[in-house]
């Protein structure tokens, strides 16, 4: 009796426990299922607590009150872990579903691991045409499909200390592209690298005023440069000289562009032949910057991008401004870093991923780009941004010239891919400090018998 | 009652012994049946596959892991005598008798060894920086080209030597622990025998501490080839000059994060851990050659 007593009470028990779990997915007494997205910031811009974290936390919550059904999580990961925390939550399954902003380099790392939204796209008839057809094809990537849509933009140009122009009697530099560029002595020569050296040679001073085209210039007691480097690295340095990659066509074999170890001697030679540049020793110097040294005011140029007005500082007030790339042998090749947004391949929900990408693309763009630094890659949008930055920077930046850069965009982009990419990466980067480090360096020699073959060791082992 | 006793000796040492197995002994078991899998977390597919010696093999032909494990070696021939002889010597001069304030001078060399070695590396990259007062001093006699010494591939390495005297308080005061354990004994009657002070350190004092010089080099040898921190300080383990501070340790921790190729960094660490182990089973092999226990034979 007892254990019929037993019997009965247990399968009372499954019974409830069956009605329990079929009533969650009875769709006539449940309300419709909420999708939990999550929204993954650290591989690039995007985690500053104070300007950017409380935004984007606003534009999320804007998102989960219009749209009860589609909720979603902002994970901000400081971007010294980003990396490693996305590749171990793609690898343990559980990726997030929306990834950005992030560049092409920041994405290169997960080779694979992205979601071709051609499809999405295609189905959720997106409109294309709002955004430059180059800017589109520029996240086409070959084999996956398209990884990304254009969302900021981060044109090159020169930035200049006007001020420093003027004191050595120089004409300040051509604001638009195709300009030429008057000499003090009245000739008209090209805007070009060629050009850059010389008058960085003549913006040059060492303590006794003298510049580095003087006889008696002493190089250890310099001053003032005429040019700085500002981060990045070899590729973008030679991509500001002409447009390539390593990797060829054949998808396996790895050289050096053509024109680019021309553009690295260019470097090794401002540093320890012309001195018009700071090399890697007094770079990192507390008063040349550590790194950064167009901020300390000692510095009439520096090549960089649009995100570069982060970190202008203080000492230079509105003393700057900026000028045309410069050209090589007649052509202008402007590297262009690119950030967006990317789906995992690996989101459970990427129809709904795939509808709030296209809101932070859209509506919530114009507060997202504002706190990026990154210029819109709608053109509609590019004027109001530029605005906000002239309140910022108010003597007047002839931003004309960031946006004429995005014409002359180099194809392919510095960053682009390389089998094996990360170590690729880190090998480029690591092993590239020879440029600034080495007097009278033989670049060409370097390139030829050390660094691309290493270069290609390290890609065949992705085989 | 033994067995009870036990039972509590068990309880009370249980932390040491579950915190051995979870933080020591499962890790080193694991990483080395990681060596035996491709566990790489780049890549589209998402794999933890079973590639037997594929790892091991894969040492064998990477060129980087060789050209880093050339680096370490060449390092530690170059830092091994300087950090076992230098210490020796200014051991030998602290315990001197002619020495006037010895416990000064004693605190005064252990003094860096208290310094965080991080902020330690950063004051010295000050003082061999391009502008830094090495090289001041350096032209004040006339060279006019003073070196670039954290930027030449040549001149990195006693760069770095010069930056780990720095750090050889700790060996000195093992040093002088094992010079006040020499019996005086010895020297008095060397000193009625006529012997200097050459015969008495050729003789006596180094027979006689050779078990602390045969500690000090086998600390050595694993020091030198985990260098890690001062490479990762400097360049940010980047490997300049012209990959000359590619220390192999510097080589595992990239392929381990930021190559996200763990087991591979897991096949190196053991890589490291064989050699140290060999080279350690030698320098075993040849202490009843050399190291004389005044106890007995070791």
């Amino acid at each position: 009796m007892k254990q019929r007593k037993w019997r009965l009470s247990a399968i009372t028990a499954v019974m409830m426990l069956i009605a329990v779990a079929c009533g969650g997915s009875s769709s006539s007494t449940a309300p419709t299922e909420v999708v939990q997205l999550r929204w993954f910031v650290g591989l690039g811009t995007g985690t500053d607590v104070e300007t950017q974290v409380p935004v984007q936390q606003e534009v999320v919550d804007a998102w989960n009150a219009a749209n009860p059904n589609i909720q979603v999580t902002l994970e901000v990961v400081p971007n010294a872990d980003a990396k490693n925390t996305l590749l171990t939550q793609n690898a343990a399954g559980n990726p997030p579903d929306v990834v950005g902003p992030a560049g092409v380099a920041g994405s290169n790392g997960f080779y694979g691991q992205w979601l071709d939204l051609a499809p999405l796209i295609s189905d959720a008839n997106y409109d294309l045409s709002q955004f430059p057809a180059a800017a589109v094809e520029a996240f086409a990537v070959g084999g996956q499909g398209q990884l990304g849509l254009p969302f900021a933009s981060f044109p090159s140009f020169m930035y200049f200390r006007p001020s420093l122009f003027e004191e050595a009697g120089l004409n300040l530099p051509p604001t638009t592209y195709g300009d030429q560029y008057e000499m003090p002595d009245g000739t008209m020569v090209d805007w070009s690298w060629d050009t850059i050296r010389e008058i960085g040679m003549l913006l040059t001073v060492d303590s006794a005023g003298k510049d580095a085209t003087e006889a008696g210039f002493n190089p250890k007691k310099i001053v003032q440069y005429g040019y700085a480097q500002p981060w990045n690295g070899a590729p973008e340095w030679a991509s500001w000289f002409t447009p390539g990659q390593f990797l060829q066509s054949d998808g396996k074999t790895i050289a050096a562009p053509d024109g680019w170890v021309d553009a690295w001697q260019w470097y090794n030679d401002a540093a320890f032949k012309d001195y018009f540049m700071p090399n890697a020793d007094t770079s990192a110097l507390e008063e040349w910057g550590q790194g950064n040294a167009f901020p300390t005011g000692k510095i009439a140029m520096g090549q960089s991008y649009t995100w570069y007005t982060c970190c202008l500082g203080d000492v230079l007030g509105e003393d700057w401004n900026i000028a045309s790339t410069p050209s090589n042998n007649g052509t202008i090749s402007n590297d262009l870093n690119a950030d967006t947004f990317r789906i995992s391949a690996g989101s459970k929900h990427p129809k709904e991923a795939f509808e709030f990408m296209t809101y932070l693309l859209g509506e919530a763009s114009a507060k997202l780009l504002v706190i990026y630094g990154g210029m819109p890659a709608r053109a509609a949008d590019q004027d109001a941004f530029f605005a906000t930055l002239d309140e910022k920077f108010p003597q007047g930046v002839n931003w004309d010239i960031a946006k004429a850069s995005y014409a002359n965009a180099s194809t392919p982009s510095a960053e682009a891919y390389i089998p094996n990419y990360l170590k690729a990466r880190d090998y480029i980067y690591s092993d590239f400090t020879p440029l600034l480090t080495k007097k009278a360096m033989n670049v060409s020699d370097y390139v030829t018998n050390t660094f691309i073959p290493a270069l290609q060791a390290i890609a065949d082992e992705s085989e | 009652m033994e067995r009870r006793e036990a039972q509590w000796g068990f309880l009370f040492i249980s932390p040491w012994i579950i915190g051995l197995a979870v933080f020591y002994a499962f890790p080193i078991v694991a990483s080395l049946l990681l060596t035996f899998f491709d566990a790489s977390l780049t890549g589209a597919e998402r794999n933890f596959t079973f590639i037997g010696l594929d790892n091991w093999i894969r040492f064998f032909n990477d060129p980087m892991a060789w050209k880093a494990l050339g680096v370490t070696v060449r390092f530690t021939l170059l830092v091994l005598p300087v950090g076992i002889f230098v210490p020796l010597a200014v051991a030998l001069v602290l315990n001197s008798k002619a020495l006037v304030a010895p416990g000064l001078f004693r605190v005064l060399w252990f003094l860096p060894y208290v310094i965080p070695f991080v902020a330690g590396i950063i004051g010295w990259l000050g003082v061999i920086g391009q502008n830094g007062p090495l090289n001041t001093l350096i032209e004040l006699f006339g060279v006019q080209d003073a070196p670039l010494w954290t930027n030449d591939p040549g001149l990195i390495y006693p760069a770095l030597v010069l930056m780990g005297i720095w750090g050889i308080g700790s060996a000195i005061v093992v040093y002088l622990s094992g010079l006040g354990g020499v019996p005086t004994e010895l020297y008095e009657a060397a000193m009625v025998d006529g012997a200097g002070w050459w015969a008495s350190l050729r003789h006596i004092t180094l027979p006689m501490i050779t078990p602390v010089i045969f500690y000090n080099l086998i600390l050595g040898v694993a020091g030198s080839l985990q260098y890690f921190l001062v490479p990762q300080v400097l360049n940010g383990g980047n490997g300049s000059p012209e990959g000359s501070t590619l220390f192999f340790n510097i080589y595992l921790f990239k392929s381990f994060f930021t190559y996200q190729d763990p087991s591979y960094g897991a096949t190196l660490a053991w890589v490291l851990f064989l050699i140290t182990l060999g080279l350690s089973l030698i320098l075993f092999g040849t202490q009843k050659r050399w190291v004389y226990y005044a106890g007995g034979d070791r």
